[in-house]
């Protein structure tokens, strides 16, 4: 990319890491602030000072912030940026701009292991292993179908995703068929169309941590994403390891998917949106691409979150509201970038 | 560096044999052009003798090691491959894509840095397409393209380049400056080439060596001079050609020109 507002002589500029910073931050110090009860910014901040000093000078607001509010604004931070990350890396990974998690059936795939571990009434971590399984056999089996990649269209791999996904959901439908219809077939269909309404501190902790660290990973290895998108003799020809290299990103992406989906359900759309998003700031470049998707991915999954709680009396499904934002927002971007697609 | 193909053998799983008892020898500094008429496999050679495909029978040797059994960066660190040009699925500029090069050179978690953004501008200053560096790669023009993937593979230090069509499609301007490219690296800078053409006055023109391939399995291999005569490229192509000489400049160019099929 060019010098611009982001980007000077190879390197972010200061102004764009501030931004980076900031645009999560911001997000999140508005949205804690709304809902049902609108509590002012000194209240919130008031409220989360009193975590620390341990003074509850006002007991309905320190309830509302901390234990309401703020752990499902973590938890949509590390989902949001999870969720692009993974988009992002599939489309690096396959050299195919449309790839995501969603549309190449792994998480269709991740949720019917989800689902299985719901109706046998699991944990969270439990249930995270079980998706991460389901999620990686359904990595294999589009890749199986789609077979090598040899002219780098992206009719076969994207065909093959249309296959996995309807052949996962209907094992997932089988799934709910059984399942109890008073108890656990209603906590299977919420669950699916995403919600952070069950966010607990407790769940954060021992959800998160296989989210961050398939961020970490991804964020080490960025650069290499870009020789990855390369024709397949190209990126031979680089001399890196290639099999492994897809292998880390392959797992990488697929934990964070099966954790994201184990935690909150189904988030559709993301991982497509903003890598796209970020691509027409900063390039294609993925040692920018990543960091920015990040940030731009937190700062969208908080607001999603909040108009989901806040929009309607009752709370909107995230899949629900991630579609009908993303599909105007993505038709628009391929108006203008539809030269870039092949 | 010393290139060597010994006995190679190919033929795609489920069909027949295409490259047979393949004997090839690239010392330093040399070009070698592989002829062939279109779909006998030429592309296919190229691969096998880099280890991209692996030959069936034979091997590859470089200063005499089977290259099976060296690492991809050892291999990839000596040679550059720039395969037939096409578009990318992701945009990169000319900067970005002229420093992918350098991967081979890179650790595991180490990117590109301000050292490679130097030596790839550097590079492209050399190769003298500094006007590229902010281009989009997708929007370049053939000539400008391959010479940003010239850049890419020269970055990378290597010892041998090999090619694959590296004129096709380009205009005259741009056929003569590539040419030229190959020919300053290989025989000032001792960079081998290998390249595939389909234009036996561009074989000519700069290689050394000449490496034919027809419809019936054999081949012709020796000096480019000797190879490539009338007889051989009318057997190879099935078509008529006349070889015409032309004085220019103290030099004598040798013009091949098809006039009808066989």
């Amino acid at each position: 990319m060019k010098d611009n507002f982001w980007i000077k002589k190879g390197k972010f500029t200061l102004q764009a890491v501030i931004l980076m910073i900031i645009i999560p931050l911001i997000t999140a110090i508005i949205c804690i602030c709304a809902g049902r009860m609108n509590v002012p910014v000194r209240d919130v901040i008031k409220a989360i000072a009193s975590v620390f000093t341990g003074e509850k000078d006002d007991i309905k607001n320190y309830s509302i912030i901390i234990n309401l509010r703020l752990p499902r604004i973590i938890m949509a931070v590390i989902v949001g940026a999870g969720l692009t990350c993974a988009g992002n890396t599939f489309q690096s990974l396959f050299s195919n701009p449309l790839a995501t998690p969603d549309i190449l059936g792994v998480t269709s795939g991740t949720c019917v292991g989800a689902i299985l571990a719901i109706i046998l009434s699991c944990g969270i971590v439990p249930t995270q292993i079980i998706a991460l399984i389901f999620g990686l056999a359904s990595v294999l089996f589009t890749m199986k179908v789609a077979g090598k990649n040899r002219d780098g269209s992206m009719v076969y791999l994207v065909l093959a995703g249309v296959i996995a996904s309807s052949l996962f959901n209907a094992i997932g439908s089988l799934l709910k068929y059984t399942a109890d219809p008073q108890d656990k077939l209603p906590e299977i269909t919420y669950w699916l169309m995403g919600s952070f309404t069950g966010a607990t501190y407790k769940k954060i902790l021992i959800g998160s941590p296989l989210i961050l660290i398939g961020i970490v990973v991804i964020w080490l290895f960025r650069w290499r994403l870009n020789i990855l998108a390369l024709s397949e003799d190209e990126a031979k020809a680089s001399g890196i390891d290639i099999k492994k290299t897809r292998i880390i990103f392959i797992v990488a992406s697929t934990i964070i998917t099966a954790s994201a989906v184990s935690m909150c359900g189904q988030v559709g759309w993301i991982g497509l949106l903003i890598p796209h998003c970020a691509r027409m700031l900063v390039g294609s470049n993925n040692r920018y691409v990543v960091p920015l998707s990040i940030s731009l991915g937190a700062g969208f999954m908080i607001i999603i979150d909040t108009l989901s709680r806040t929009v309607s009396v009752i709370e909107l499904p995230l899949s629900v509201l991630t579609a009908i934002i993303g599909a105007p927002v993505f038709i628009s971007l391929l108006k203008k970038n539809r030269s870039g697609l092949r | 560096m010393i290139f060597e193909v010994k006995n190679g053998c190919f033929g795609y799983p489920k069909q027949e044999e295409i490259l047979k008892n393949i004997n090839l020898r690239l010392e330093e500094g040399h070009i070698l052009s592989v002829l062939g008429p279109n779909g006998i496999g030429k592309t296919t050679l190229l691969k096998c003798m880099m280890g991209l495909l692996n030959w069936t029978n034979g091997a590859t040797y470089i200063d005499g090691v089977d290259i099976k059994s060296l690492k991809p960066r050892e291999i990839w660190s000596k040679i550059s491959y720039i395969p037939q040009t096409h578009g990318f699925a992701f945009s990169y500029t000319g900067l970005e894509m002229v420093m992918m090069g350098r991967s081979s050179h890179l650790g595991m978690f180490e990117q590109p840095g301000k050292k490679e953004i130097e030596m790839a501008e550097n590079m492209m200053e050399r190769v003298g397409i500094t006007r590229l560096a902010n281009k989009d790669c997708n929007h370049m023009s053939g000539g400008e393209l391959q010479m940003v993937l010239i850049a890419r593979a020269l970055i990378n230090e290597p010892e041998l380049i090999v090619l694959d069509e590296p004129e096709t499609g380009l205009d005259f301007h741009n056929q003569i400056l590539v040419l030229n490219m190959i020919e300053r690296l290989a025989h000032d800078d001792g960079i081998g080439a290998i390249m595939n053409t389909h234009y036996p006055t561009n074989a000519m023109r700069v290689a050394d060596e000449a490496f034919m391939l027809n419809r019936r399995g054999d081949c012709y291999y020796g000096a480019a001079s000797d190879v490539l005569n009338e007889k051989n490229i009318s057997g190879i192509f099935d078509v008529k050609v006349v070889v015409d000489e032309i004085g220019y400049d103290n030099k004598v160019i040798r013009n091949i020109v098809p006039v009808s099929l066989v």
